[in-house]
């Protein structure tokens, strides 16, 4: 006898998402011009104030995963990131990393697929050990990989080919990279850890 | 037979059956805002003579390398063909590596505009994809610096034009992480 699970929960028509979506846009569009004043008379003092209070708390709090997300987007806005250039936001990160808005900071982030942002943050933590990378963080990185988009998969590849020694072999075998160059580093990564 | 040499983020460039319907009008804004950033409208590129050569640009690109990555990919285009169609202009002093002897080959594609970008995009695009003459090339950063390295014996490195990456793993300043 067959059972048709069934989810108590309503499906939430398509156009609800997209309501959400946009109102989410809206609002950090709101925030990224109250902060671009910030930024246009910011001195070093405010710039550290406001990062601490936004991380203060290590409690959940979209609207200020929202803020971080809108205060880093503004950072790497223009830049053209590319592996062997120099970065300044590094600082930022390292600012918020031991918050807790933090990860909240990193789901919005991979749920925005911004590429100038994802592929900032993904620098970054292929600048550091795999040791040192935390649950969330690989969260991300693996997100990021299973995305579907080719630029986000390389990026995300590049950290994973970095840390060397990441960890699960098999999560990287069920991935598939959208570009053929890249499904054979994939492989060929995989063949030299086995 | 001479190619320039250019490197690219793999990503950004169309895969497979789709380069082979790339024209000004589809190709991807990506490949051209990120990837051919011009500076005073001259794109930069290095010559080299034969495509065996190609090392000694991956060398050469991985020299200046800040932070650390396991491999770059470069892409070769037929020197005549660009030529054919674009102002080049041999420009040793624009040339960004911390290798003496490279310097000579850098080249700069010259009064681009975004027509003529466009052009350029859809002539790598066609490349990436046709893959002809291997002109994809993947080069192992860990390799590179090992070349490096023996430059750096035999005094043909500019030492303060290395990357901060490359100088730690070379040992010249310590490592931060």
């Amino acid at each position: 006898m067959s059972v048709v699970m069934q989810s108590n929960e309503a499906v939430k028509p398509v156009w609800e998402y997209e309501k959400q979506s946009t109102a989410i846009y809206s609002t950090l569009r709101d925030i990224l011009s109250y902060y671009n004043e910030v930024y246009s008379t910011q001195n070093g003092n405010n710039y550290i104030l406001m990062i601490k209070s936004l991380t203060q708390s290590n409690k959940f709090d979209r609207n200020k995963a929202a803020k971080l997300l809108a205060i880093f987007k503004n950072k790497v806005q223009d830049l053209i990131i590319d592996f062997d250039e120099k970065v300044d936001y590094f600082e930022f990160l390292f600012d918020i990393r031991d918050s807790g808005a933090y990860s909240d900071f990193l789901v919005y982030a991979q749920r925005q697929k911004d590429l100038n942002v994802c592929n900032a943050i993904s620098i970054f933590l292929s600048q550091n050990e795999y040791k040192n990378i935390g649950a969330d963080e690989e969260k991300f990185i693996l997100a990021m990989l299973k995305s579907n988009e080719a630029q986000l998969q390389e990026f995300a590849l590049a950290a994973v080919l970095n840390w060397d020694n990441f960890f699960n072999l098999n999560l990287l075998k069920a991935i598939d990279m959208q570009n053929k160059y890249l499904q054979e580093d994939l492989i060929e990564f995989i063949q030299s850890k086995a | 037979m001479a190619f320039l040499v250019r490197k690219i983020v793999i990503s950004r460039w169309p895969d497979g059956q789709k380069s082979l319907f790339t024209t000004k009008d589809n190709l991807s804004a990506d490949s051209i805002t990120n990837e051919l950033n011009t500076t005073k409208n001259m794109l930069s590129w290095w010559r080299i003579e034969k495509l065996e050569n190609i090392g000694d640009i991956g060398i050469s690109f991985v020299s200046t390398m800040d932070l650390g990555q396991r491999e770059i990919r470069l892409i070769a285009l037929p020197f005549e063909a660009v030529d054919s169609i674009f102002e080049l202009r041999n420009t040793p002093e624009s040339g960004d590596t911390a290798i003496s002897k490279i310097k000579q080959n850098h080249y700069d594609i010259c009064n681009l505009s975004y027509s003529s970008l466009g052009d350029l995009g859809v002539l790598i695009a066609q490349e990436t994809i046709k893959n002809n003459n291997n002109c994809i090339v993947k080069i192992k950063v860990k390799e590179a610096i090992k070349s490096i390295k023996t430059l750096l014996e035999n005094g043909e490195v500019e030492i303060d034009l290395l990357g901060k990456y490359i100088k730690e793993q070379l040992g010249l300043v310590k490592a931060t992480n």
